[in-house]
């Protein structure tokens, strides 16, 4: 075997640095001509956006606002970017700096445009982060999401640190920055593939253009994404088996001395038959750096679980996957992490399922429902212009997986068999019968499908292992053999790439900030959430208003809604009359039922969410506002364009509400909780030796593990039992 | 400043757990640091938050110790390296006499 030890000097995989000598003069024009094209996309790009208007836009969004000449911006970023990829050799600074801006261009122009930053949801990070930052404990009670409190213990614990108070900046660039970081543990995997620099490159450059889902923002889901980044970089890199293998041609049959041929056999081959692993081989490291890195994945897991209530499922999944395709070495690793998921939903997420122990395992299996509800589901009663942009968004899903499919065939006809990219591609799915997440984990599915899917996307364009030749032996004729020899034989490929990456552009400015018309969070609506906290001490009984019944379809309010004080606010639903906008009735009987502390609180953004996706009128707003100011028993609190708060002007003395106390992380005990949390560290403990251990058994070896296999096993029964226990007793 | 602050927070672990892999390449050093002071300040928030006992100083201090202790056991185990094993061999063609037919 001799193909895999190789390593082509042209192969120009990043971790060397030996190319091709360049070629004086002509090289250089070429690289400044592509500078010069980057550094005018990204000012067409950027300049023209002081003009925009954003009151002007429709439901399509942001795109339907933007400047030609910025799209012409963003069509020639990608225009330079696909150029340096049709170059002889790689540039790394130049490609690099490209992926720089475009990230920022792409993830960044709503930002730079807006007042405040983007999207109600970030806002409810806000208000966990400053619960923290003020009471120094969470509050199980308040909301499931402090059951896995460490993402926002990070940020409150940061930005105390360092004294920074206002949390807005954060809120408003954390996504191209958590998509630069995003970059970086992917450039670790990328290194171990046996691919061209021009097919990772592409794949890098795929990952920022392809990520649309908007999961990027400061949250949990954000860094725990990142946490699994990493802990799949450091996995490929240096826990692979010390001599992988796939199936190899046998020595008789080899090559031309095949005798069974013909269409079922070329078919059988392309799944079953010999291949090389798309893998390079693992990089050395020393044993003590190796048990150092076992150490950082089991942190990394303890992070990402306090932190995520999904990732760590998908970290789990990951690494057993790649246990499963003999692609990593640790094959306890799956186990640790498994025990350790389990162990923080049964002790630390009590207050979430013991309520609804039901709801969770309905969700289980109910593969088709979630499709429905996470893809067609969510059409239903939308606008034209909403629908449209959903579809595109469906579509793009399904372009990006029928290409990475493609790709993945491709490579196998090539006879590489990229096991650790299909691993990393299939995982995600496994979360689809898992839970419900509120009809969108068909989103996180693509979401953690993407660094997969973007590199065998560009194994679709760039397939070869190395770059071919740049001569040809001229006894052999090539097809079409102009193209595919000679200094421009990459062109086509490129060019292909180019139309690919262009389309995706363009469909990643319309769907990305597709729904900007609501996203976006007006200075005023965080001054309505502040004069309702400001008017009084205590609790504030929110009010909203809603057009279809928020508990069928999990709706909150498209606002800033407790970004501070979260435990003094409460939300009350009314549901909208769709005949008559001038019928407050619902609107009083609700303020009635929060007694003295009640509020009406209603935004621009808020009556346009409800116009674009529940069907109400265009004007429902205005007409509702209107109605609401003339009542006599109604008094205008605050009153602008962007946001309006009413109350009642004689508001009932009951009932009056309580404002809950800190009920810290809600670990409930039960008879066998002690022992439980005895057994639990003796027994990860145990399990990670086992796993240090193996680091330094030589192959084939692996029965001097079993003493510590038999001290686990009765502790992971143990474990086990008290998990089961406390899921029965506690309820 | 606060952007230099919160750099030498996260600069701090890093460089100290990049002292514990002097066996890695450049690369996947400052990959692997920057993952392990992320966890660090991840992991000592969270830590703070779970005993009861949130204070940022304290937390900083937790931090800084934790840096210096691994920048110690990094220290204390950088003897003269010796140079890295050789890739183990493929061992279906050791033990296979007529492997020398094959290679070419």
């Amino acid at each position: 075997m001799t193909v895999r030890e190789a390593r082509d000097p042209a192969e120009g995989a990043p971790r060397d640095g030996t190319a091709v000598p360049p070629a004086p003069g002509a090289g250089r024009t070429a690289l400044i001509a592509v500078a010069a094209l980057a550094a005018l996309g990204a000012g067409l790009f950027w300049i023209p956006l002081r003009g925009v208007d954003l009151e002007a836009m429709d439901g399509y969004g942001l795109i339907s606002v933007l400047p030609a000449a910025t799209l012409a911006g963003a069509a020639l970023l990608v225009a330079a970017f696909m150029a340096t990829l049709a170059l002889p050799r790689p540039h790394r600074p130049l490609l690099a700096a490209q992926l720089l801006v475009l990230t920022v261009s792409l993830h960044g122009v709503a930002q730079a445009l807006e007042p405040n930053a983007r999207f109600p949801t970030v806002w409810q990070t806000a208000g966990f982060i400053e619960y923290i930052s003020r009471t120094h404990t969470v509050s199980w009670d308040l909301d499931a999401r402090f059951s896995t409190p460490g993402f926002f213990a990070f940020i409150a614990f940061v930005m105390n640190a360092v004294g920074q108070h206002d949390i807005e900046p954060l809120l408003r660039w954390a996504p191209p920055v958590t998509n630069l970081l995003y970059l970086v543990p992917y450039a670790l995997i990328l290194r171990t593939l046996r691919a061209t620099w021009r097919a990772k490159w592409f794949a890098a450059w795929l990952f920022v253009a392809a990520n649309w889902v908007g999961q990027d923002y400061l949250s949990p889901q954000a860094f725990a994404y990142l946490l699994y980044l990493f802990f799949v970089a450091i996995l490929v890199n240096w826990f692979r088996h010390h001599h992988e293998t796939a199936r190899r041609a046998g020595r008789r049959r080899a090559g031309g001395t095949a005798e069974r041929r013909g269409r079922v056999r070329r078919v059988y081959d392309l799944a079953f038959g010999p291949k090389d692993p798309g893998e390079l081989p693992p990089p050395q490291a020393p044993v003590r750096e190796r048990s150092v890195l076992l150490v950082l994945l089991f942190v990394l897991l303890l992070v990402g679980t306090a932190a995520h209530q999904l990732t760590p499922f998908l970290m789990t999944a990951a690494c057993a996957g790649l246990v499963l395709v003999r692609r990593c070495g640790l094959r306890g690793m799956p186990f640790i992490a498994g025990i350790v998921y389990a162990a923080w939903v049964s002790f630390m997420t009590v207050g979430y399922w013991s309520s609804r122990k039901g709801e969770i395992f309905g969700g289980l299996g109910k593969v088709f429902t979630n499709v429905r509800q996470s893809t067609g589901g969510r059409i239903s009663q939308t606008s034209a212009q909403t629908a449209d942009v959903q579809q595109l968004r469906i579509m793009i899903a399904a372009v990006v997986v029928g290409l990475a499919a493609a790709g993945l065939l491709r490579r196998r006809a090539r006879g590489i068999d990229d096991r650790v990219a299909l691993v990393l591609m299939l995982v995600p799915f496994s979360s689809f019968g898992l839970q419900n997440y509120g009809g969108e984990i068909a989103l996180r599915i693509y979401f953690f499908m993407l660094p997969a899917a973007c590199l065998l996307i560009a194994y679709l364009f760039f397939p070869a292992p190395f770059d071919a030749p740049r001569v040809r032996d001229p006894r052999v004729r090539l097809r079409l053999g102009r193209l595919r020899a000679g200094s421009r034989r990459h062109w086509p490929a490129v060019a292909a790439a180019s139309v690919f990456a262009l389309a995706l552009t363009g469909g990643f400015l319309a769907v990305r900030y597709g729904n900007e018309r609501y996203e976006q969070v007006r200075k005023d609506d965080v001054r309505a959430f502040d004069v309702m906290l400001d008017a009084r001490e205590g609790p504030v009984g929110v009010v909203w208003l809603s057009a279809e019944n928020p508990d069928l379809v999990g709706g909150t309010p498209v606002m800033p809604w407790s970004y501070r004080d979260w435990e003094r606010l409460s939300y009350a639903p009314v549901i909208a009359n769709r005949g008559d906008p001038a019928d407050i009735s619902p609107i009083v009987q609700g303020l009635k039922d929060q007694g003295p502390s009640g509020y009406f609180v209603t935004t621009r953004s808020h009556e346009d969410f409800q116009v674009l996706t529940a069907g109400l009128p265009a004007d429902y707003g205005d007409r509702m506002r209107r109605a609401l100011a003339s009542s006599p028993e109604i008094q205008t609190v605050l009153s602008t364009r962007d946001a309006a708060v009413y109350r009642l002007r004689n508001p009932p003395p009951a009932p009056v509400a309580e404002v809950p106390r800190p009920a810290g992380l809600g670990m409930r005990g039960s008879p066998w909780t002690p022992a439980g949390l005895v057994y639990l560290p003796v027994l990860l403990g145990v399990l990670l030796a086992r796993e240090l251990r193996r680091l330094r058994l030589p192959p084939g070896e692996t029965r001097r593990l079993r003493p510590l296999t038999v001290l686990a096993a009765p502790l992971l029964v143990s474990v086990v039992a008290v998990i089961v226990e406390r899921f029965v007793v506690i309820s | 400043m606060t952007a230099l602050l919160a750099l030498l927070l996260f600069a701090v672990p890093a460089l100290a757990c990049a002292s514990l892999l002097p066996g890695l390449d450049p690369v996947g050093r400052l990959v692997v640091s920057t993952s392990a002071a992320i966890v660090i300040v991840a992991g000592t928030a969270q830590i703070m938050l779970m005993l009861g006992a949130w204070s940022p100083g304290a937390g900083l201090i937790a931090v800084l110790t934790l840096s210096a202790a691994l920048a110690t056991a990094g220290r204390a185990r950088r003897h003269p390296h010796p140079p890295a094993p050789p890739p183990p061999r493929n061992e279906a063609e050791d033990n296979d006499e007529d492997a020398w037919l094959y290679q070419d």
